[in-house]
């Protein structure tokens, strides 16, 4: 074998703990990337996977605008000369035990052409059972049920009992799905005479378009791909960003291991020089080791990235449910491209990041035979402040440009990039401080020998600090986010109570009834549809107390609500109106079964509910337009707030709740926290790549040193001072990194909640000030300081000093 | 010749007006205080730095007038370098570390010369073990090995029994000084040691930046 590949093939198995730390490094980096990647494919396919296990791939759909659809629709088009094979549909969300469960519902007798195994024979179990249910394996097991017992689930606010007829073999399409017979399920849901959607085969488009009422439209598979990904385009930027944070710390490993592994073997390499060596040979295998250690790490990183993307399922799917009402799959489904284009981009972004490394190789003199200096650093500190200021400015333009949200990310990851390359420094003279105010303690002497090495622990310095500021600053983000919602939410519930029906719809007469009680003073009301795009239309009926709940960005209620009341303008959400650039004296546009309405734009209010934006017309107008009478909700304004009205509920003919403002509010935030976890493990798994890179760092200072520290020992330092004194230098970086960490993590906060945020979701969050992440940041990051010394520490006590002194 | 360094505003001249010339097979120790400038002499020899005035020449070619790639090749074709600290390459094998030079310059593994060689400084049986087996004397010898094998005409030592005590750095220049008759090469030696210079037919003194006969 050519004996400069034997050189590093030997070193390497001889050293298996950097080889490790080097492989972990990458791994984790890659591990997240992936997991992100595989959970982003599970939001985009949510949407669609039901016409895929129903009527094929390709399926086309027919929907009423208005959401439900009548079931004398089907009937009709059924009963058509020449009708295609088509599949009646109702779908609805339930819960068990927590777990977000769609109830799909079929026709048995019709599904008769379903290429997914949902036709006919296969779902005749269920005509046998009015409660019986259809599941897979895979989601039988999640569900932790038994095919032999019932399974309790609750739907619209009560309980029912379901029976498994039948386990169907494993397929995404019907992962968290629960199959059922359409006639037991309209009675179930109590929506008889409704359906969700017909599905039909891709060939019928023609004779649907000749055939289908003009009131409802025909979607293809494609539309309802891009109708998901536009939904959840939100939640998948900001989980990918998170990722490539995430990699970039661990980029930082990886640089910090293998310009480790060059300066071990500088001496080595500075004698291949002396004996004639080229830069070119020690170039290309360096290289090749490089390339063989990102690459294999990366490997490792894919397999990792897919049980993490399994388990980070779990965090996603439910706010997936509340949040956007999709069912994700229970399981990701890696493809091979996806695999390669992971892979690629790590293996180029790792030897990228050692392209520093191999350079400074190259500058290693013939005969520099010395390891026990630091190298010199690549760059000299100005020329750093000069890329850094440069880089900053970029960032700062992109960040300025109100264009869309990756142009703001790349900002951000500019300006993250700039304070990389000026924290060392920084950190360095924050040590040097704290030399001069104790020099002749453990610590001050201590932190000496931690600024002679800074070539070595620059990478780990910059890592830690961007990955607490990366971390605090999302907590605070969404500390002040939540916040923001809190404010939003008691603000906006002016109410006493809610009322909610649990089974089909609120109407007239139910209204008449409710509003006829003496307890009631007023009610408010609304009813919300989906429009075509995405976007939400309400009908609001408002009395005159609940328009204070109103926080107006543009416009105010004594000038928007006589045009409103009148039907002569909308109001508009924060996100609609950053999404479609619209102000106060715009209008906006909306399809109504009796043709486009176009409104003025009145005022614009604050409104973290939905991230597509909301159109706001008065509810009489709404009823008149969309024929729709029906309420989602009544707001109840009562003489006494708390009057007890369960006397009164027993009365109503429906099964109908009563909700405090309280209990909405607790709601409200139930589903934020849920919805933000996923942003929280991510943050931790940031966390934890930073100390991979801080053990890596202090290792590495440990070898680097061990002739420093066998001399101490030769001195009379005892064992466990020498422990003490190299977890006193873990812990000074640990907290020098986190006194940096306090302004990075402030530029991420307000980046992310006056930037990021408005462009990702289209509403603002106020900046705050939580100080708690601060305040628990600094002890946190001293103990994971000195936890992450430990192992060094013990494994530079052990060795014993005497080889160490001897000459090499 | 001449070699000097810049100290903030102060220049150094560790090597001022010097002059030498080696014949071939011809053995020079080169002796002096700590810190005289004999191992900077020996770097700019081996083209590993460049002399602030003056030239150097090896073989009629002008080190200076050489691009960093081409004296890499040339100090690895014509150079045989030993260390101090004998700096053998800690992954390789002793056979593997002695044979560099000639992968290096892409010539074929003589057999015959290595067992030579090996039997000469008695380090036959070290060939398959690893650099941090050995004692200082087995390491030593190793790296003359190695500085011999690619038969160079000119081999550079720095201290090679710097690091040895008295006994083993006499066994060591014993079989040094008979691999070095039979190579045929030229050797310049910096040493401490008068015994080792012993073995070389002039010795000179490095003082004050140029060299003069020893005493």
């Amino acid at each position: 074998m050519n004996p400069l590949l034997q050189f590093s093939r030997r070193f390497l198995y001889r050293h298996p703990g950097q080889l490790l730390l080097a492989l972990v490094g990458i791994a984790a980096g890659v591990a997240v990337v992936t997991g992100v990647a595989l959970l982003r494919d599970v939001l985009i396919q949510s949407l669609d996977l039901a016409s895929d296990a129903i009527a094929g791939r390709d399926s086309l759909r027919i929907e009423h605008p208005a959401g439900r659809l009548a079931e004398s629709v089907y009937v009709d088009l059924a009963t058509r000369a020449g009708s295609p094979d088509l599949v009646p549909v109702l779908r609805a969300r339930v819960r068990h035990q927590g777990e977000s469960l769609e109830i799909l519902a079929l026709d048995p007798l019709a599904t008769s052409t379903g290429p997914m195994g949902l036709s006919g024979p296969a779902t005749a179990p269920l005509l046998g059972s009015a409660r019986g249910v259809m599941l897979s394996q895979a989601t039988l097991d999640r569900l932790q049920a038994s095919a032999d017992e019932p399974l309790v689930v609750r739907v619209a606010g009560r309980s029912a009992t379901l029976d498994i007829v039948a386990v169907l073999p494993n397929r995404p399409e019907i992962d968290q799905r629960l199959i059922m017979d359409l006639a037991n399920a309209q009675d179930l849901l109590n929506r008889r005479g409704e359906l969700s959607w017909i599905d039909a085969p891709i060939g019928a488009s023609a004779w649907l378009s000749q055939h289908l009422p003009d009131d409802l439209r025909l979607t293809s598979a494609d539309q309802r791909r891009d109708s998901a990904a536009r939904l959840t385009a939100g939640m998948r930027t900001n989980l990918a960003a998170m990722s490539l944070l995430a990699f970039a710390v661990g980029l930082f490993v990886v640089h910090a291991v293998l310009a480790f592994l060059l300066v071990q073997r500088r001496g080595q390499i500075g004698m291949l020089r002396a004996i004639g060596v080229t830069p070119g040979q020690l170039r290309t295998v360096l290289a090749a080791e490089a390339f063989v250690l990102t690459g294999f790490g990366a490997l490792l990183g894919l397999v990792l990235g897919t049980v993490l993307a399994d388990g980070l399922l779990d965090l996603v799917r439910a706010p997936v449910a509340e949040v956007y009402g999709l069912v994700t799959a229970g399981t990701v489904r890696p493809t091979l491209p996806l695999y390669l284009a992971v892979w690629s981009l790590a293996v180029a972004l790792g030897l990228a990041s050692v392209a520093g490394v191999l350079r400074s190789a190259m500058r290693i003199a013939p005969g520099e035979l010395s390891r026990d200096t630091d190298s010199p650093a690549a760059l000299s500190d100005r020329t750093l402040a000069l890329i850094a200021l440069v880089l900053a400015l970029v960032g700062s333009m992109s960040l300025a440009i109100e264009r869309g949200l990756e142009l703001a990310l790349a900002g951000l990851l500019m300006w993250l990039t700039a304070v990389a390359l000026l924290v060392p420094a920084a950190g360095m003279a924050l040590l040097a401080g704290w030399q001069r105010l104790r020099p002749a303690s453990l610590s001050g002497r201590a932190v000496g020998m931690l600024r002679q090495a800074r070539t070595r622990l620059a990478p780990a310095l910059a890592a830690l600090s961007l990955a607490l500021g990366l971390s605090v600053g999302m907590a605070m983000m969404v500390l002040g986010f939540r916040a923001a919602v809190d404010d939003w939410v008691e603000r906006l519930l002016r109410a006493d109570a809610y009322l909610t029906v649990s089974a089909g719809q609120i109407d007239d007469d139910l209204l008449a009834e409710v509003e006829a009680w003496p307890e009631v003073v007023s009610i408010s009301s609304a009813r919300q549809r989906e429009l075509p795009d995405g976007k939400r239309l309400v009908g609001f009926d408002l009395p005159a107390p609940a328009w204070a709940g109103f926080d107006w960005l543009a416009g105010d209620s004594a000038t928007a609500r006589p045009d409103f009341l009148a039907g002569r303008g909308a109001l508009i959400s924060e996100p609609m109106a950053r999404h479609g650039q619209l102000a106060v004296g715009d209008s906006v546009s909306f399809m109504t079964p009796g043709g486009e309405q176009r409104l003025p734009v009145l005022a614009v209010y604050r409104d973290y509910g939905s991230d597509r934006g909301v159109i706001a017309i008065d509810g009489s107008f709404y009823r008149q337009w969309f024929d729709d009478r029906r309420r989602d909700s009544l707001g109840l304004y009562l003489t006494d707030p708390e009057a007890s009205l369960e006397q009164r509920l027993a009365t109503l003919p429906v099964e109908a709740a009563l909700t405090t403002r309280g209990q909405v509010r607790a709601q409200t935030l139930a589903i934020f926290d849920r919805t933000f976890r996923i942003s929280w493990a991510l943050a931790l798994l940031v966390g934890l790549i930073a100390l991979v890179a801080l053990v890596s760092a202090l290792l590495a200072l440990g070898l680097e040193r061990g002739r420093d520290y066998a001399t101490l020992r030769a001195l009379g330092l005892t064992r466990s001072g020498l422990l003490a004194w190299v977890i006193t230098q873990t812990t000074a970086l640990a907290a020098a990194a986190a006194v940096l960490a306090i302004p990075i993590s402030f530029g991420i906060h307000a980046t992310l909640s006056l930037i990021i945020q408005p462009r990702a979701f289209g509403w603002t969050v106020p900046l705050s000030l939580p100080l708690t992440p601060w305040l628990l940041m600094l002890p946190l990051a001293l103990l994971a300081g000195a936890l992450a010394g430990l192992y060094p520490a013990w494994s530079i006590t052990r060795r014993n000093p005497a080889p160490l002194l001897r000459s090499r | 010749m001449g070699r000097h360094f810049s100290v903030g505003a102060e220049t150094i001249s560790i090597l001022d007006g010097l002059d030498l010339s080696l014949e071939r097979a011809e053995r020079v120790a080169i002796m002096g205080a700590s810190g005289c400038g004999k191992t900077t002499l020996l770097h700019l020899i081996a083209g590993m730095d460049q002399p602030s005035q003056g030239s150097i020449h090896l073989a009629g070619t002008d080190l200076g007038q050489l691009a960093e790639p081409a004296l890499t090749r040339m100090r690895a074709r014509r150079i045989g370098l030993i260390f101090q600290d004998f700096n053998l390459i800690d992954s390789l094998t002793v056979a593997e570390n002695i044979t560099l030079p000639l992968w290096l310059n892409r010539l074929p593994q003589p057999t015959e010369f290595l067992n030579e060689l090996s039997d000469t400084l008695a380090i036959q049986p070290l060939l398959d073990r690893m650099p941090t087996t050995l004692s200082g004397g087995e390491k030593q010898r190793v790296a003359i090995a190695r500085a011999l094998i690619h038969r160079p005409c000119l081999i550079l030592a720095d201290e090679p029994t710097g690091s040895l005590d008295e006994a083993t750095a006499t066994r060591v220049m014993d079989l040094f000084d008979q691999a070095i008759k039979r190579s045929e090469a030229t050797l310049l030696m910096v040493t401490h040691n008068r015994e080792a210079a012993g073995l070389c037919e002039r010795r000179l003194m490095l003082r004050n930046g140029s060299l003069q006969p020893a005493e």
